[in-house]
């Protein structure tokens, strides 16, 4: 039998490739730090599963790795190991742990999409409406008069005020557009004929970027925008900058 | 029924003409092999493309319009005319002999069944000739896939090819469920059938209930971009939304049809090189249904950032669906647990399908939490996960299912050096492809898109996938060369090569037109090893 070397080039073998993929693991497994308060719960529920599920893979990943090591067989190996065909009770028990894990995973998640997902109206302190067209974006501000008009040499921004419950409106024109912002550890989907509405709660000063996420034709990869999230004072020196005349609407052709 | 397998045409020399016209479905399993590999190859090209655009920010090689129509035609190609024809090929070949049957149930419609998949595979393909392939993504989401958006005839061609290979998949559905309940040959009861015939049968009703129900999709996408109807169009009273509904109740089962027969494959591998029964068999059989009958209840966890969902409902689903999948991965490690193992590249390709598939299955659980799946939908996240599911998974099956029954296919062995070398190539490739997209999704890059910002800080991991992409292209070339040495010059394998415990191994190799001179008694899901060592404690239950 010439069994002896093989199983051990290949311990070698598995050795190379569990390090890269340790390596490449390693390398950045957390989230963006989150800009919004619903963002902050999504990255506290996203660091809950992705502790569960290196606990999971550490432990089956390692049975694998045992397995594999401890039982090749060896050349005293002339008889069969003993032919164990199941064991009732073990099956109940690896059904059940991973059963009520998901459904723990469910439960806590259920909580976070009750905020992430809240609709309150009246809760809405600036209310926004967001346009996604082959290939950029809208904004406007209803209320204030203002429209801000993205172009492929000046991506559009947002501006919102800190801390404000901040509500937009979404749709899309013609196909349909995903409206994403990694920060916010959020997307929604512009979607022709279909007005989706979401708030969110900025707590973070600073830039965003924002960008398409549903693919949508041709110039997909240009639909860039970012938010940008002043503070109120701020907020409302840049509404009187940019308020409409009395004639009408005014348009940005360039955030500021 | 199978008088055509019958029919005492022994010795015949293999002319073309014979090939062409073969109702045998050995030669058929065979030629739905060789067709995959075919369009592997131009899949493989095709997503190189892709990388190597992507490999550095700002457009090189490809413009925008070229760089869509490679990734809708690398995905397209992969999914229907690769790895579902690979497994209906293996399956072709093996199931009969499995369970000692002579030939499918329908001959005939078996040869229709593979002729339809290279044929509307050009039709698909001929989309770059005519000016331009389809481009709206696999997924061909309308508006962007109407006429109004997608004016050019790929998508058309696109539309076609896909009615077409789906009405071979359910051909192929019916024949596999007929064959399995009308021939199975005297002792071989339900329970006693190999785990690869049953992943066949519940992959057989998925496609059943599945398939025709994309086919209604594509052709109301054809109506709505040809006659004017308005089935998804909102601007005349239809539904965009509609389409993804009808389209993923199809596609998200598609994914456990292109995963099952991997791991029914698996499954036959484990215990063989293991020296063990599969542990826990009827456990298995209940697991694989299982499912199959979730599956169709998932399929709106690719919607959640839609607005349109019963969000609560498809969560808890999805997570429900991983708890199956997780069985089986045990049932797996119990097999091998306490047994013998050795590792030919068979059980190379099982166990690096056990530790990559643990990968796909983990990372799509994040998908099940939808606030967690509303910061990484459509992000290179999901690239990841699809990829080591299918990729990680599936394609890994189809090696070890290709290495474990090419000898029964040639009469030839492989070269196991070659095949190891092989192996290593692909598990670095595909690690340093993929596992880097994980990240990539976290730090915001969306799928789908020809360019990126070079100060968005995705440049490094970007490379790292594309020279993994082409560490993976080149890890098939010694496969190629294994293939085409052994086929020459490689050892006789004999009946028997690994001691195999299901029926193909009692025949010889390849075996004859009509498989069996004669048959084992089946008193368990192992004749084999009840030949080989007596029947004592080889039930299973």
């Amino acid at each position: 039998m010439k069994l002896a070397h093989q199983p051990r080039r290949l311990v070698v073998l598995l050795g190379v490739a569990l390090t890269a993929l340790l390596l490449g693991g390693c390398q950045a497994v957390g989230t963006l730090p989150p800009a919004t308060e619903q963002a902050v719960q999504i990255t506290d529920l996203y660091n809950l599963v992705f502790a569960i599920a290196a606990v999971v893979f550490v432990l089956v990943e390692g049975l694998i790795i045992w397995s594999v090591i401890r039982y090749r067989r060896k050349p005293s190996d002339r008889s069969l190991p003993t032919q164990t065909h199941g064991n009732f009770m073990l099956e109940i028990v690896w059904t059940l742990i991973p059963l009520v894990t998901v459904i723990g995973i469910f439960i806590a998640s259920i909580g976070v999409l009750n905020t992430v997902d809240a609709r309150d109206a009246d809760a809405a302190e600036v209310k926004v409406e967001v346009v996604g067209y082959q290939w950029q974006w809208k904004f406007a501000y209803p209320e204030d008069g203002i429209e801000v008009f993205g172009t492929a040499a000046q991506e559009p921004q947002l501006v919102v005020p800190l801390g404000k419950v901040i509500q937009v409106s979404l749709v899309g024109q013609d196909v349909n557009h995903g409206f994403y912002i990694p920060e916010f550890l959020f997307q929604r989907d512009a979607v022709p004929g279909q007005v989706n509405v979401f708030q969110f709660t900025p707590n973070k000063l600073g830039t965003f970027h924002g960008q398409c996420s549903a693919f949508c034709g041709l110039l997909h990869h240009a639909m860039r925008f970012s938010v940008k999230v002043v503070s109120p004072e701020e907020y409302d020196t840049w509404l009187t900058e940019n308020a409409p005349k009395p004639s009408g609407f005014t348009t940005l052709r360039v955030g500021i | 029924m199978a008088t055509t397998a019958l029919r005492p045409a022994v010795q015949q020399r293999t002319s073309l003409y014979e090939w062409l016209t073969t109702t045998d479905h050995k030669k058929i399993g065979m030629l739905y092999t060789i067709s995959s590999f075919i369009f592997l190859a131009i899949g493989g090209l095709l997503a190189l493309g892709v990388r190597t655009e992507l490999a550095q920010p700002g457009l090189q090689f490809l413009d925008e319009s070229t760089y869509n129509q490679l990734f809708t035609m690398h995905a397209s190609v992969m999914i229907f005319w690769v790895i579902i024809p690979f497994l209906a090929g293996l399956g072709n070949y093996i199931v009969p002999l499995q369970i000692g049957a002579a030939d499918m149930a329908f001959p005939r419609i078996n040869a229709l069944s593979f002729w339809m998949i290279p044929f509307s595979g050009l039709v698909v393909i001929s989309g770059f000739l005519l000016g331009g392939a389809a481009d709206a993504g696999w997924t061909a989401y309308p508006p962007l896939s109407s006429i109004k958006y997608s004016p050019g005839p790929g998508m058309n061609l696109w539309i076609v090819a896909l009615i077409l290979i789906g009405t071979s998949s359910i051909l192929g559905a019916v024949n596999f469920l007929v064959t399995i309940f009308r021939m199975r040959a005297p002792g071989m009861t339900l329970f006693r059938m190999p785990i690869m015939v049953w992943t066949i049968i519940v992959t057989s009703v998925l496609v059943l209930m599945g398939t025709p129900v994309l086919t209604s999709a594509l052709m109301m996408l054809f109506i709505d971009r040809n006659f004017g109807g308005s089935f998804f169009d909102p601007a005349t009273g239809g539904s965009a939304i509609l389409w993804q509904n009808i389209f993923w109740f199809y596609s998200h089962p598609a994914v456990y049809i292109m995963v099952l027969p991997g791991m029914g494959a698996i499954s036959e591998i484990i215990p063989v090189f293991s020296r063990k029964p599969l542990f826990g068999y009827r456990a298995f059989i209940f697991a694989t249904a299982g499912i199959g009958a979730l599956g169709f209840s998932v399929w709106a966890h690719h919607m959640f950032t839609t607005g349109s969902v019963f969000l609560p409902f498809f969560s808890i689903m999805t997570f429900f669906i991983g708890v199956p999948t997780g069985v089986k991965m045990f049932n797996w490690i119990a097999t091998m647990w306490r047994g013998q193992i050795t590792f030919k590249t068979p059980m190379l390709f099982a166990v690096g399908f056990l530790s990559m598939f643990l990968i796909g299955g983990i990372n799509g659980v994040f998908s099940a939490p939808v606030p967690v799946d509303y910061a990484i939908h459509a992000t290179y996240w999901v690239v990841a996960h699809i990829h080591y599911v299918l990729f990680g998974g599936s394609f890994l099956a189809i090696m070890a299912g290709f290495y474990y029954w090419f000898p029964k296919m040639s009469g030839k062995m492989l070269d196991e050096g070659l095949g190891k070398l092989h192996f290593v190539l692909v598990m670095i490739g595909l690690n340093l492809t993929f596992l880097p997209m994980h990240t990539l999704g976290l730090l915001g890059m969306p799928r789908r898109i020809a360019d990126y910002s070079p100060t968005a800080g995705w440049n490094d991991l970007n490379l790292a996938a594309t020279a993994g992409g082409f560490t993976v292209g080149i890890s098939l070339l010694p496969l190629l060369w294994n293939i085409y040495i052994s086929l020459r010059n490689g050892k006789d394998a004999g009946n028997d090569p690994w001691e195999g415990n299901t029926l193909e191994w009692a025949t010889s190799s390849p075996p004859p037109a009509w498989n069996f001179d004669r048959l084992p008694a089946i008193t368990s899901e192992r004749p084999l090893f009840d030949a080989r060592h007596g029947r004592s404690g080889s039930d299973h239950a």
